[in-house]
């Protein structure tokens, strides 16, 4: 298995920027208060108990988030919320969310061009270069919940993909601003076994039922197919310090933190072989700084106030390179071949 | 002939020294292979659960499918010749030999048995970086190879001045076919074959009678330098591999080995990025891989297993790899007047302290 790090200049500040980033999250957090408490109402709201997937076993209570229930796998050391909606539910609300149409209208719009830069340009040459490496040959791509559609038509324009399909979106297709054209939509029964390289960006985490997304996996991908995806892992240098603090934690987008052991068996058990497993994330030392200058009084973390106060720029650098290198940051990629 | 697929190869092992042990330990994690015996003049055998022969013939002549062949440069050509000859396929250690004159044998009764595989352990063309790094200048992103750069160098090693490896009769050579020469498998994996010899020899320490040091620069007919250090009075462990291209670059550091002296096996990919005008800029992003397991050496394996009994070509480390590399090593031998094959290039040894 392989580990990669990036060193590149992307920035907190540039794909998150205040004040506009506070407000989404201000939405966002009335609007997960109302689904936790109820109070919204879509149909099969009902929360319901979720065991950890990796142990089969009930997590325990640890913190609550804008009223949801976060809770550890004493197993695994996963972070996953419960109870939970279900995915129906999950669809339902996100079709009419608040804090969805301002990410997709106001947010994506102001921080377009940076995530250009800073996630999707880096996203494309690394698809790229795992066509290289692992599927010369590879013609049909497929997006799972494609939730980027100026990225799948990027993704389209490199020609170097004769198919390229999003499966099921997170949501309707009118409703993104830039829709994807409809000869590249599908549902998942029109590439089952046919899928060469299947992308799972940001998905696990905010489904309901993970290990069924990975099972779907599974069928999509034909034999020998490359499944690639993105997440956000509870052992990462944010969470781990941060817990329930961590400014980036929101139970509906953040249901499911797995940690790195619980990743790789629950990715090795849908009957993947891992290839590469990285966590190559460039803002957990930012954004835990970020954090303590606004929080005085977050207990326990006196040496990295330290850290932060005398170190220096340059010493956070080598900082969240050291965490890329080990496998320490949050924010977590696999690359895993169909047995 | 091709085996039957659901039957296990019978392995010998003639040699069972630090290399063969190696090989005999991978056999042992492989389902399809089966050591039936090994061979061992010296009795490194002792206590193993196969029987033991103190000459290679009793070996060859115990049934083995294959034999790999793991004893000092001086010996692997009749030993590999015997057993191609009986039909045998044969995995050899690098160097193929002490000269080029002995692939050129070995060849030989390669031709006279076209069904017997016969393959090279050049090794590093299996290990993860290199095979990324090929990847990548195979997509052809990043424009044409314009240079490589290899440095390869250990610190001699314990009672490296009476080595075998350092002897001429026995080995061919000093550090260049030693070590040196997978740097040379390098080159060629990346740029093909190299026309134009030049190369310093040196011994800068060491009271051996061959190089301890090997500064060599090669070209070939499309304009690709490369450019090799191997070293034997390197302190600090070192492999690294630099591949420069039009638009970008690759580079290999640390190379994974049972030791792990050599440092995390790392590959680090740049793309250029270029000012409003077109020209490059310094320091460009770069991704950095690391590498955790050494597969290097069942990968070699399974191929092996995997041309015989699908009786398909040797791919990797084929006797015309074994051709071209050696042949390298010769010119690169005869282009120093002053290296230590002449009488003239005799530096003074090194004081042991
Ligand atoms: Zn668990």
């Amino acid at each position: 298995m392989k580990a990669v790090v990036l060193r590149d200049d992307l920035r907190e500040a540039d794909i998150r920027p205040e004040p506009l980033y506070a407000e989404y999250k201000a939405i966002l957090e009335n609007e997960s208060r109302r689904i936790f408490d109820g109070s919204i109402r879509i149909e099969n709201r009902e929360l319901l108990p979720f065991d950890c997937p990796n142990c089969g076993k009930a997590p325990v209570a640890e913190f609550e988030r804008w009223g949801a229930q976060y809770c550890r796998c004493a197993t695994c050391a996963s972070l996953l919320v419960s109870p939970r909606p279900g995915q129906e539910a999950l669809d339902a609300f996100r079709r009419e969310s608040r804090a969805g149409r301002f990410w997709e209208q106001t947010f994506a719009a102001a921080t377009g061009a940076a995530r250009e830069h800073g996630i999707f340009r880096p996203r494309l040459q690394w698809l790229l270069s795992i066509k290289d490496r692992y599927g010369p040959r590879a013609s049909v791509v497929a997006d799972y919940r494609s939730k980027y559609p100026t990225f799948l038509e990027a993704l389209c324009d490199s020609g170097e993909f004769p198919q390229v399909v999003s499966l099921q979106p997170e949501a309707p297709w009118e409703k993104l601003p830039l829709a994807v054209r409809p000869e590249r939509r599908a549902g998942p029964e029109a590439l089952l076994h046919r899928t060469d390289i299947l992308t799972l960006f940001e998905v696990i985490e905010r489904v309901s039922n993970p290990g069924e997304v990975l099972h779907l996996a599974r069928e999509l991908c034909a034999p020998g197919g490359v499944l690639v995806l993105t997440t956000t892992s509870s052992s990462g240098f944010e969470y781990q310090l941060l817990g329930g603090s961590a400014p980036n934690l929101n139970p509906l987008d953040r249901m499911n933190l797995f940690s790195i052991d619980a990743l790789t068996r629950l990715i090795g058990k849908a009957g993947f072989e891992i290839l590469e497993l990285s966590t190559p994330g460039r803002l957990d030392v930012a954004t835990v700084r970020k954090t303590l200058e606004s929080d005085p009084d977050l207990p326990g973390l006196s040496f990295w106030r330290y850290f932060f106060r005398h170190c220096g720029e340059d010493a956070e650098h080598t900082l969240q390179e050291f965490l890329q290198q080990y496998r320490l940051s949050s924010h977590v990629r696999v690359v895993a071949r169909r047995q | 002939m091709p085996l039957s697929r659901d039957r296990r190869i019978k392995a010998g092992i003639v040699g069972y020294g630090r290399m063969g042990k190696i090989r005999g330990a991978c056999l042992g994690r492989r389902n399809e292979w089966e050591l039936i015996g090994i061979c061992d003049i010296q009795n490194h055998g002792m206590g193993c659960d196969v029987p033991v022969f103190r000459e290679w013939s009793g070996l060859l002549s115990a049934g083995p499918d294959a034999v790999f062949v793991c004893t000092p440069n001086r010996r692997l050509p009749e030993v590999v010749m015997d057993a191609v000859s009986r039909g045998i396929h044969v995995f050899c250690e690098k160097p193929p030999g002490c000269t080029l004159e002995d692939v050129i044998r070995m060849r030989e009764a390669e031709a006279a048995h076209p069904g017997v595989k016969l393959k090279f352990g050049f090794n590093h063309r299996y290990h993860a970086a290199v095979q990324d790094a090929k990847a990548i200048v195979d997509s052809g992103r990043l424009g044409r190879v314009m240079w490589v750069r290899g440095i390869y160098g250990k610190a001699g090693g314990s009672r490296y001045d009476q080595n075998w490896r350092n002897r001429r009769e026995l080995s061919g050579g000093g550090i260049l076919i030693d070590q040196g020469i997978h740097m040379l498998d390098l080159f060629r994996l990346f740029c093909d074959d190299f026309e134009e010899v030049k190369s310093f020899l040196t011994r800068s320490y060491w009271t051996v009678e061959v190089e301890d040091n090997a500064f060599v620069l090669l070209r070939n007919s499309r304009g690709q330098v490369a450019m090799l250090h191997s070293s034997a009075t390197q302190w600090q462990h070192r492999f690294m591999a630099e591949i420069y291209l039009e638009r970008g670059y690759l580079a290999i550091t640390g190379i994974l080995s049972s030791t792990r002296t050599y440092g995390r096996e790392t590959l680090r990919v740049a793309r250029c990025q270029y000012d409003a005008e077109g020209y490059p800029q310094p320091n460009p992003e770069e991704t950095i891989t690391y590498y955790d397991e050494d597969r290097s050496w069942e990968q070699e394996i399974d191929d092996f297993a995997r041309s015989i009994l699908e009786d398909r070509p040797v791919t990797v480390g084929g006797s015309s790899d074994a051709y071209q590399v050696m042949s390298l090593v010769q010119q690169i031998y005869t282009a120093d007047p002053l290296g230590p094959r002449s009488a003239a290039g005799e530096l003074t040894g090194a004081a042991m302290p």
